[in-house]
């Protein structure tokens, strides 16, 4: 069994007009998602309690929600979790509302739903104080920083440094599209979702890397043929690994959003856009990347010019302070 | 003949994947073998025998000067010092005396001198309450365990220790609290891959000691120290305070000149203190260095006493340990029954005083030596504060809780109240009679981290070195009480920066839920390959599961602890692997269309499809190692399975991927086609 009966002659670089057009849209829409919803931290980074509860019957939120508030009077938000049918609940508090009569909390929610519920059970309990919070956010951000500098040294090393580039903008084109996906789905960002978000870098770049191979053996394979051709004739190459690779590792991670429990369901959701998102960007964004900072062509781009002025003011800023020396 | 080395090298490698794996496969494999259900029910029978005596005793009176516990025992029952439960508890320190008035269990003399007969009358009501809490014992078929079914939401917490010696080595003891079911079954094996807290259950707190207090308390009492010598020595000053975290000013009044030279102030101001003379007066300062000292001092004895209070609390395997270069203590306890009563055995402070209750003044306008304190009164079954009940107290502290040797549990004999009573040492002995002589008629307040705990009137001297606190408790909360004072004073307050609890019938769920969606993306995968490249795809099902058999070996070798998230990192393994088959199976099929020879097709796909898996399984290994560093808990647990994954993987598809080719494929002198 073949996708391909023969290796596709697809014209894939000649299409990269529409897929700049794509990509720009679906960034620009992260970008804004993200700045006018912005991302609704999980407690993981906002700090505060979270309690999972598990009801007999299925609970009255409403009456859930004005019990606690009786009771704390503080502003709380109940989700319910998993199935209808697992009658359960999740009750997030502020971590202060409960600091002071934390060592009682079990208590504490027996006393609050006692009053209109009989069977019920605490399932889980979650807590992120301020401080923590704060630094788990520090934390994530440096881990994807360490990662994506690890990456481009990896990658400059092994292949050339327009390699490297090219590999770090399909991984930002990635990420930025994943989490506003999230943010437009106003999906909570928890660790979870930062593990999740790493991984998609690294698949990503898996599926990108495979590209660059074959354009680094073809390239020493037909040295007289232009670098288009080459590229173009490379992509089709992996395409039927990419596209073979992508549906396999569809199907786990879908099993696993599908039957893995609520816990894990939106870390297979985040996974799941990451690799519809990285197959895409292995093919249509990493290598029109790479043709652009081919030195052949980078020299006709505008942003070459532009780098060229600017050293060029530079220079002259230079030469101008030796003079008033 | 050639011996195949790489063939059997492989092989070695398989079978010890294979081996490292039955230690795992056997903990969680439910057994039904009529050997040990013969076992367990001999064990059955023994534990019935042991457990129904102990129903009909109870503890009647402690008698410290006679040392020797009295007990209660009702009619027509043996009784022996050779009962296998008390022998655990008893040993060999005492002897059986039995009178009209009951049973005497009488401290020998030959017992060591640690033995202390509190401590063992304590263990003794411990157990005797316990016991009756048990409704049923019996065996619980499927899983070759002895369950212990118990009242709803009652524990066991102090039968759980004697039992465990009863049992041996060999046994535990878990607890579902869903269930109201204790399980005792054999011990698990070594090298098994452990289950992490989110999928059996239990608690995570990660605790950070509010260290500032500390070195601010010890400012504090400085600035007192100076005050009281400062009117000793009839120095005309204005004020004496603490004007930061770390410093203290000392005002004089305009017309007076003193130098902090004497003896006593250079002993009170050594050499961790920089003083700084001012216009009118001085600037003490505490250095850096002896902050930072007070600091770790702080945490290591709050790291100490969590220790050494949860060791008491009969958890499973408790760790308690510092987060490396941090401030904060994590502690971690899987299989938790009761995490409220964890919260509170970590989180009380366990500061006790004794301080008077003032004869003068009024709860409005307390005076400069005075302090208004509160006893909280509480719903005796919600635990909810109904009321809070203020009390005038002298600020001096007549006897600081440090001095406190022992404390226990005791049930007062008219009422059956508990109350938590306790021993002073030498020192607070002395004070403590001291204080009691001096304040016959008054009222001595004993306050527990601020809260009035109760209010005794001291009729007369009380030279015994013992007190008792009475209130309004229940025994659990008399023995979480008595359990902190006895491991001592945390340094100051704790503050929660993280708690994860998951409860144990939530952990089940997860695991069966990820165990499935891992079994169904797998034998889809499966299929998948086969359906698509038939004997090659054969080869790479064969290379998945010898893939999955040594990530879950080195696993159980590293005593690695399998959390959700690692689950994940399994799956996404799972892809990896095929990815890595998908390469090289892609790269042979277009050598073939390019007409090479079959042998060497194989050869160049496998060589050209290494470069490439190394490159890219390479850079999310990086990705991995970066995520183990950087990531806590959960996430760590990912990096590990991505990491264990990705070098078993790179392994089994290249080098017994290879090696499957070989067997089948390229041993054949002639070789025209292969299915692929």
């Amino acid at each position: 069994m073949k996708i391909f009966k023969t290796t596709p002659q697809w014209d894939i670089l000649g299409k990269k007009k529409i897929a700049i057009v794509i990509s720009t849209v679906l960034l620009l829409a992260a970008v804004v998602g993200w700045s006018v919803k912005g991302l609704t931290y999980g407690i993981d980074f906002s700090g505060g309690t979270l309690i999972q509860i598990k009801f007999q019957e299925n609970p009255d939120i409403a009456i859930v929600r004005e019990l606690f508030k009786k009771k704390l009077s503080t502003s709380i938000s109940i989700t319910t979790f998993g199935e209808k049918a697992d009658n359960e609940l999740i009750v997030t508090l502020p971590e202060e509302s409960v600091r002071e009569q934390y060592d009682k909390l079990g208590d504490l929610v027996h006393v609050i739903l006692s009053k209109s519920f009989s069977n019920f059970e605490i399932r889980r309990v979650e807590t992120v104080g301020p401080k923590v919070g704060d630094e788990l956010k520090s934390k994530a951000l440096q881990s994807a920083v360490y990662v994506l500098i690890g990456i481009m040294i990896y990658i400059g090393f092994r292949f050339k440094v327009r390699y490297g580039i090219a590999a770090v903008v399909a991984l930002f084109h990635d990420v930025l599209i994943a989490m506003g996906i999230f943010v437009f789905l106003e999906k909570e960002f928890t660790l979870t979702i930062v593990a999740a978000v790493l991984t998609i870098i690294g698949y990503s770049l898996n599926d990108t890397i495979v590209v660059f191979d074959r354009i680094r053996e073809n390239v020493a394979r037909f040295p007289k043929r232009n670098l288009e051709e080459v590229v173009n004739l490379s992509v089709n190459e992996s395409l039927s690994r990419t596209i073979l690779t992508s549906v396999t590792t569809f199907l786990v991670v879908f099993a696993l959003y599908m039957l893995g429990g609520d816990i894990i369901k939106d870390f297979s959701f985040a996974m799941l856009i990451g690799l519809v998102v990285g197959t895409y960007s292995s093919v249509f964004v990493a290598s029109p990347v790479v043709m652009y900072f081919d030195p052949d062509n980078f020299q006709k781009t505008p942003l070459y010019r532009v780098l060229i002025q600017s050293r060029d003011k530079t220079s002259e800023l230079f030469s101008k302070e030796k003079r008033v020396k | 003949m050639k011996i195949p080395w790489k063939g059997l090298g492989i092989l070695a490698v398989l079978l010890v994947a294979i081996v490292m794996n039955i230690p795992t496969v056997l903990t969680y494999m439910p057994v039904e073998e009529s050997a040990t259900q013969k076992k367990m029910e001999v064990q059955l029978q023994r534990m019935q025998e042991t457990i129904a005596p102990l129903k009909k005793i109870q503890l009647a009176l402690v008698e410290l000067k006679q040392k020797r516990i009295q007990l209660l025992a009702e009619e027509g029952l043996e009784f022996t010092e050779n009962h296998s439960v008390l022998k655990t508890i008893l040993k060999d320190n005492f002897s059986i005396e039995k009178g009209t008035e009951g049973i005497f269990l009488k401290l020998k003399d030959s017992a060591s001198e640690d033995v202390y007969i509190s401590d063992v009358a304590d263990q003794l009501n411990g157990l005797f309450t316990n016991v009756r809490k048990i409704k049923d014992i019996r065996l619980h078929n499927k899983q070759a365990a002895i369950v212990f079914e118990v009242e709803k939401g009652k524990r066991l917490s102090h039968l759980a220790e004697p039992l465990k010696t009863f049992l041996g080595d060999d046994f535990e003891i878990s607890y579902r609290p869903e269930q109201s079911l204790y399980v005792t079954r054999e011990k698990t094996r070594e090298n098994v891959i452990n289950l992490g807290l989110d999928l059996q259950g239990g608690m995570r707190q990660d605790v950070g000691v509010k260290v500032d207090e500390v070195v601010i308390s010890i400012l504090d009492r400085l600035a007192e120290e100076l005050e009281d010598n400062l009117i000793n020595d009839n120095i005309n000053y204005e004020s004496v305070t603490r004007i930061s975290d770390s410093e203290i000013e000392l005002l004089l009044e305009p017309d007076e000149s003193f130098a902090l030279d004497e003896e006593v102030y250079k002993r009170l101001l050594d050499r961790n203190y920089e003083i700084t003379s001012r216009d009118s007066g001085y600037l003490i300062t505490m250095n850096e260095d002896e902050i930072e000292r007070i600091k770790k001092r702080a945490i290591q004895q709050a790291l100490e006493t969590i220790r050494n209070r949860i060791d008491q609390l009969g958890v499973k395997e408790p760790t308690v340990q510092l987060r490396r270069g941090d401030e904060s203590i994590i502690i971690q306890l899987p299989g938790l029954t009761d995490p409220d009563q964890a919260r509170r055995v970590i989180g009380t402070v366990a500061v006790l005083n004794f301080q008077l209750v003032a004869n003068q003044g009024s709860v409005e306008n307390p005076g400069k030596d005075q302090i208004v304190l509160y006893e909280e009164i509480r719903d005796p079954v919600t635990k909810e504060v109904l009321s809070t009940r203020p009390y005038l107290l002298e600020k001096k502290i007549q006897l600081p809780g440090d001095r406190v040797r022992d404390s226990r549990v005791g049930f007062l004999p008219t009422t059956g109240a508990a109350y938590v009573s306790l021993s002073l040492d030498d020192k607070g002995k002395d004070e403590f009679a001291e204080v009691t002589r001096n304040n016959v008629g008054r009222l001595l307040a004993i306050v527990l981290d601020g809260k009035v705990q109760s209010a005794p009137r001291l009729n007369e001297e009380i030279s015994g070195g013992e007190a008792q606190i009475s209130g309004s408790f229940t025994p659990e909360e008399a023995t979480e009480l008595a359990l902190v004072l006895r491991s001592g004073a945390l340094p100051a307050p704790i503050v929660i920066n993280e708690e994860r609890t998951v409860g144990p019938s939530l952990g089940l769920d997860s695991i069966l839920k990820s165990m499935w969606a891992l079994a169904l993306g797998f034998v889809g995968v499966m299929i998948f390959m086969i359906v698509y490249y038939n004997v090659a795809g054969v080869f790479s099902v064969i290379a998945l599961i010898f893939n999955l058999l040594l990530i879950a070996a080195a696993l159980a070798y590293f005593q690695a602890t399998l959390t959700l998230p690692g689950m994940a990192g399994i799956v996404l393994t799972i892809g990896m692997a095929v990815d890595a088959n998908v390469l090289i199976f892609e790269r042979i099929r277009e050598e073939i269309a390019r007409k090479s020879p079959i042998r060497t097709a194989v050869n160049t796909g496998f060589q050209k499809a290494t470069i490439t898996i190394l490159d890219s399984n390479i850079t999310t290994l990086l990705a991995a190692i970066v995520l183990f560093q950087f990531g806590t808990g959960a996430i760590k647990g990912f990096a590990v399975t991505l990491m264990i994954g990705i070098a078993a993987s790179m392994f089994t598809s290249i080098i017994v991927g290879r090696m499957l080719f070989e067997i089948i494929y390229l041993r054949k002198a002639r070789l025209e086609k292969i299915s692929i």
